[in-house]
């Protein structure tokens, strides 16, 4: 009080000892921030940042692990260009992540829309087990049933095909359908998750919004597009990033029910830097692919949120 | 505008047989491993069980696939990187939504940028660093660097971000630190968000099919879902239910598990994708 | 705080747990026992075999010991990486089971010791080498030297199905079956029903490279140059031998489509075969033992079919000595015993694969089933008999180029002869590589 009316800067005394005050309750906090993110930032430093550093220069080597390395310069970035193969499996990834994507997202759309509904808690439950079921079981396993299924002349989709006299399909053993196959099985796994996500959607939506609209006369399409699509817009964006970064990553699927064959008609990225590392144990070839590989992804994630901020509704 | 009765029973009966259609490849594993192995390629196929053969099972069980072994490995793995994502990320988490730091926002940008990183890329060098450290045929390779999510930590930390500050001011007036208030008062508070995150890393890591085939030799330390599928020749080779018995016999646990817990499931999964 | 501690501290020991339990590894132990590490591969029935001699060797020579890595066979392209990682780790084992597609892969990156000084070295070295026949010693003859001892083969052969046979009105094969002969036999014994769908097949080969290598041998070609250092698809008896397969699929309609899976359509046409469905199938010894579980025994075993050669392809495992191993000696006497007439003689009661030793196999025990089982063996000693595996340096990727042009043969998507010049470029360029390492 004093002070105030003598109206005089505060002492120097005054003013270090409110500074030490405040630095050590900020330095405190600080300290124990670096403290809390220590372990993760370690881990992630570790098997992520130095991975990656390291992969980095793998790909301008050649090395097989068995005889010392051999310095390549961006050798092996030139054979990735001009690898057809390399192409030819980007060009895969690029049609299993958008077919999968899209179908997914609009099966999963459609079953929620469908299961949105004052059910019984009995219908309810078993409806969501039978579509979430398949989503929690391990790929390898409903590939080795799938590759039953898909077995082009004692397998069970053919035989109900000939059944009503169509021709079996050689969903395995055709080059021209392999890649279906996979794409088929992966939407059937996957509907479970975007399902429950966009059921989730759905249900955060008031539902004055839609008794509103059709108050005014509104059909049913229009409430969907006009209303609940962009009230779910977020959600939709969301099953849309995580469907492709995991889609574009594809392995264990194509992996255990094709190898990538018939020839290369099945062979995503992954599974062809997998091939290439380690079975052609050329690792340093592998990891300029795997490189090319990070890049797609990041210039493909960057895409979808500028594409988001036009398009996903902010509430 | 309530739809009429009868367009509900329409759309039930719709949804009851897509959802048929989904279930349709379980019931075929299942019955085909409940018949006599010589029957198994028969057609047409039995989506319900006509036989109860349990000769398979059997096989399958007193075989040399040593499917409690591999079942034990994958529920350590799981286990481990379960505990793993929930301290590290509730921790990183926690930093990055209340507390400051300087380089915070750079700091956590770089850390989300983590979540595109495909495995394929830190793999190679990942596994040619673990054969020359000697870490071959063991599980820590498929451990330790799970022990952190980016996604985790984005997730929580969105969570983190709704909870009020009073509850924290409170806890300064009592005198209370930083860590102290972490663990009193916002972890219990996060009981939804922490269940959610350990049934997506769980059930993601319950599912890793690439990284054990790649590390692991030891058919002893191998994890189900590599050992089953290397196993397919194996068992029995020609006697597809009994390949069937093995993969039902893996699929059995995790179906019960998700009946008793489907509830906590479907939430945690509903609020990644809200919070997402 | 006291709280908050605690549960820190118990969620680290958890980990801690679970990451001890995960790291637990054999160790060696030090003094004066000595440790063996074995890796090792083949079937149940095998395991047991060798488990039992183990057992044995461990009675008898109590300071040493024993420790087995027992590797599930899926694909050799796995257990030779894995192998080699091993080994850069400088976790070879001392007895190391490898097998005629993977010798000369694991010798060019010197990780076998020569086993010549320990032969001569060992008076009942050449009772053993004896019992062997020569054809499949030599395939582990490189340079000169002998790097392992042959423990277990199976060559290719062909299975046909005697009541369908007959049934088809066709004469017994004789030795000099050929492939018009199996063309024109699965032709009338394949079956289709009013709807079109096939009941019966007439033929199904053996999907291994082991058994597109016995194709091309038929035909009196290879894959590679005898050496195996050099490329031979661009001839066109490769060609040939490739296109008859995917015509017997595509326009015979004879042959099932395979799918990408070796493994799979192995099992699903052993399966058909031991019902009855199949007329001719082509494969190893360890099909018996599928035809036993299925207690299927009209068929009985022939050559393969030829058309110019009467060679067949076949597959060998065998134990070696791995170059950093510290008790070579001991690791030796251990292989002695594991190929011993015990050992052998258990594992030819199971019918998997054909033991290496004459005398076990001209016993009762192996020549059950089938009538012609004589053959299984003899086949060895004629001259064009057996000749083994293609499998060069870079098996693995030699493996998986080729599987990528055949099953696009077999697709029907591409001629043999466009599919082997493609294969052919890939392979000179993969084959210079493995070179210039």
């Amino acid at each position: 009080m004093a002070n105030l009316l003598r109206r005089r800067a505060p002492s120097s005394e005054a003013r270090s000892r409110v500074r030490a005050k405040l630095s050590s309750s900020r330095g405190r906090e600080a300290a124990a921030g670096f403290l809390f993110i220590a372990p993760a930032y370690i881990l992630y430093f570790l098997f992520m940042l130095l991975p990656i550093l390291i992969a980095t220069y793998l790909s301008l080597n050649t090395y097989d692990l068995m005889h010392p390395m051999r310095f390549a310069g961006i050798q092996n970035y030139r054979e990735v260009f001009a690898d057809p193969r390399v192409w030819i499996s980007y060009a895969n990834t690029f049609v299993f992540t958008f077919s999968v994507v899209i179908g997914i997202t609009v099966f999963g759309l459609i079953v929620a829309m469908l299961v949105n509904r004052e059910f019984s808690r009995i219908t309810n439950y078993v409806f969501r087990l039978a579509f979430f079921l398949p989503f929690i079981i391990p790929y390898a396993f409903i590939a080795i049933v799938w590759s039953q299924f898909f077995n082009t002349d004692a397998g069970i989709i053919n035989y109900y095909l000939s059944q009503v006299g169509l021709h079996g399909i050689g969903w395995l053993s055709d080059p021209h359908y392999a890649l279906l196959s996979v794409i088929l099985m992966d939407i059937w796994k996957n509907i479970g998750f975007t399902m429950v996500v966009i059921l989730a959607g759905l249900q955060s939506v008031p539902k004055e919004f839609r008794e509103a609209a059709t108050v005014d006369g509104a059909s049913y399409f229009q409430v969907f597009f006009r209303i609940i699509l962009p009230m779910i817009s977020p959600v939709i964006f969301f099953c849309f990033v995580f469907i492709t970064i995991g889609a574009m990553k594809v392995f264990d699927a194509i992996w255990i029910l094709t190898k990538g064959g018939p020839g290369d008609s099945s062979r995503s990225i992954v599974v062809f830097i997998y091939d290439t590392a380690f079975t052609s144990y050329r690792y340093g070839y592998g990891s300029a692919v795997a490189i090319t590989l990070l890049i797609v992804i990041m210039i493909l994630t960057l895409l979808q949120f500028r594409v988001a901020n036009k398009w996903v509704y902010r509430a | 505008m309530k739809p009429p009765k009868i367009r509900t029973w329409a759309i039930a009966l719709l949804v009851t047989a897509f959802a048929v259609l989904m279930l349709t490849p379980f019931l075929w594993m299942v019955s085909t491993s409940l018949r006599l192995p010589k029957d198994s390629y028969k057609l047409p196929p039995s989506f319900l069980p006509t036989s109860f053969h349990f000769s398979s099972y059997i096989s399958v069980l007193s075989g040399s696939v040593p499917i409690l072994k591999m079942y034990l490995n994958s529920i350590i793995v799981t286990a481990a990187i379960v505990a793993g994502q929930l301290v590290t990320c509730s921790l990183a988490a926690y930093a990055f939504a209340r507390l400051r730091f300087p380089g915070r926002e750079a700091l956590f940008i770089i850390l989300l940028s983590g979540m595109m990183i495909p495995i394929q890329v830190t793999i190679i060098p990942m596994y040619i660093l673990f054969i020359k450290f000697g870490f071959t045929n063991t599980l820590y390779p498929l451990i330790v660097p799970m022990l952190v999510s980016c996604f985790g930590i984005f997730l929580v930390r969105q969570f983190f971000l709704t909870i009020p500050y009073d509850f924290e001011e409170s806890a300064k007036l009592e005198g209370a630190g930083v860590f102290a208030t972490f663990i009193r008062i916002i972890l219990p508070m996060s009981g939804s968000i922490l269940s959610a995150l350990a049934i997506i890393s769980g059930t993601w890591a319950w599912q890793m099919y690439f990284e054990p085939l790649i590390y692991i030799g030891d058919w002893k330390k191998m994890t189900l879902t590599v050992g089953l599928v290397s196993f397919q020749g194996y068992m029995g080779s020609g006697n597809l239910s009994t390949v069937m018995a093995g993969v039902s016999l893996a699929v059995l646990p995790v179906i019960l598990m998700f009946l008793f817990a489907q509830r906590y499931v479907i939430e945690g999964l509903t609020m990644t994708g809200l919070k997402g | 705080m006291k709280k908050s501690t605690a549960l820190l501290v118990s969620v680290l020991l958890v980990l801690s747990v679970a990451v001890w339990a995960s790291g637990q590894q054999d160790n060696s132990s030090s003094g004066k026992t000595v440790v063996i590490k074995v890796k090792n591969f083949g079937s149940d029935k095998d395991a047991e075999a060798y488990h039992a001699a183990y057992l044995k060797y461990q009675e008898a020579h109590p300071n040493v010991q024993i420790t087995d890595t027992f590797v599930p066979i899926g694909t050799w392209r796995e257990y030779t990486a894995k192998t080699l990682a091993e080994a850069a780790a400088g976790q070879a084992p001392d007895i190391l089971a490898l097998a005629s597609e993977s010798i000369r892969q694991i010798h060019s990156v010197d990780l076998l010791a020569s086993l010549d000084d320990y032969i001569k070295n060992d008076k009942d070295a050449s009772a053993m080498l004896d019992d062997i026949s020569p054809t499949l010693r030599n395939g582990f003859v490189l340079g000169g030297k002998v790097w392992a001892i042959p423990s277990f083969w199976n060559g290719i052969y062909a299975y046909y199905n005697t009541d369908l046979w007959k049934q088809a009105g066709l004469a017994t094969p004789t030795k000099d079956f050929t492939w018009d002969d199996l063309r024109a036999a699965a032709k009338k014994i394949t079956k289709r029903d009013s709807s079109g769908n096939t009941t019966v097949w007439g033929f199904a080969p053996d999907m291994w490279l082991n058994g597109l290598s016995s194709w091309v041998y038929s035909n009196g070609s290879d894959l590679l140059t005898n050496d195996m250092t050099k490329s031979n698809l661009k001839d066109p008896k490769v060609a040939e031998a490739f296109q008859f397969i995917a015509d017997l699929i595509n326009v015979d309609k004879t042959m099932p489509r395979p799918d990408a899976d070796a493994n799979a359509n192995g099992q699903s046409w052993t399966n058909l075969f031991a019902n009855g469905k199949l007329g001719i199938i082509y494969g190893g010894h360890q099909y018996t033992q599928v035809f036993m579980a299925n207690n299927f025994s009209n068929y009985d075993v022939i050559r393969i079919a030829t058309n110019g050669s009467h060679t067949s392809s076949y597959g060998c495992a065998a134990f070696s000595i791995t170059k950093s191993s510290k008790n070579k000696q001991v690791a030796w006497d251990i292989i002695k015993a594991l190929v011993s007439v015990p050992v052998q003689t258990l594992q030819s009661s199971q019918g998997t694969s054909i033991p290496s030793r004459r005398s076990v196999c001209a016993g009762a025990a192996f020549l059950k089933w089938p009538k012609n089982a004589g053959l299984f063996y003899g086949l060895l000693d004629e001259p064009d008999g057996f000749k083994p595996v293609t499998a060069p340096v870079n098996y693995t990727e030699f493996e998986a180029i080729m599987y990528r042009y055949v099953n696009q043969v077999f697709a029907g998507s591409m001629s043999a002869s466009e599919a082997m010049v493609k294969a052919d470029a890939e392979i000179v360029q993969a084959l210079a590589r493995s070179k210039g390492n």
